[in-house]
């Protein structure tokens, strides 16, 4: 069925889907690298995990790190 | 370009700003703009928004429902609220614009120019936000009830 739906969008409900698909993998990185950290995971772990590298992967949430202090 | 802009126009560019900081945006976006018309109402356009239901609440609700239903289309079924758009690498404290409000301040400069106007009025900004042919906003408005039609006939009735 997703995939029936994901095949027929019109291309402006397509783009929607897709900033919203975006918007909300970045929201739940976010999320889930915190409670990652919280749960003893390191960075290496973590940036692994995504299959990024180490200095992208704290670069683009260290900022959640200092909010959170 | 800001130099066209009236004092009113200027505020509510400093305020979608501030809405999109508050929100943890890296961009300032057109919906932070319409937001900023009503959040708070500061002048007739935002108060006549304001008293049609277009209400800061209403619109974060509309945004969210509009967030939600896109994804919905593509299978994907979350209670979230609408998390900041994708962070860009942050290049200092200035918050930076993303295409949707340089195009609808550019688009509110047209409508300023088309119409005879000297300076650039919220009155401008809110039709050409609204203006927005594709992209979230024709859905956004769909979810608060109205149109880019209607909403320019109550702003000119502010």
């Amino acid at each position: 069925m997703v995939r029936t739906a994901v095949d027929n969008l019109e291309p402006n409900d397509a783009f929607r889907a897709i900033s919203a698909l975006r918007a909300l993998a970045d929201d739940l990185e976010g999320e889930y690298v915190m409670r990652a950290l919280g749960k003893g995971w390191s960075w290496a772990q973590i940036a692994e995990a995504l299959d990024i590298s180490r200095q992208a992967v704290q670069k683009k949430h260290r900022h959640r790190i200092n909010a959170a202090k | 370009m800001f130099e066209r802009f009236a004092k009113e126009t200027r505020a509510t560019v400093e305020r979608a700003t501030e809405i999109a900081e508050s929100e943890h945006a890296t961009l300032v976006q057109s919906d932070h703009l319409l937001l900023a018309l009503v959040d708070p109402p500061r002048d007739s356009v935002g108060r006549t928004l304001a008293e049609a239901g277009l209400t800061a609440e209403r619109i974060r609700e509309a945004r969210d429902r509009e967030f939600r239903s896109a994804l919905a289309s593509v299978g994907v079924d979350t209670g979230r609220p609408t998390p900041p758009p994708s962070p860009r690498v942050r290049r200092g404290r200035t918050t930076r614009f993303a295409p949707s409000a340089k195009l609808a301040l550019e688009r509110a400069l047209k409508v300023c120019v088309e119409r005879g106007d000297r300076r650039i009025s919220n009155r401008h900004v809110l039709t050409a936000i609204v203006g927005a042919e594709v992209g979230a906003t024709p859905a956004l408005l769909d979810e608060l009830g109205t149109t880019a039609q209607e909403v320019d006939r109550l702003a000119g009735s502010g």
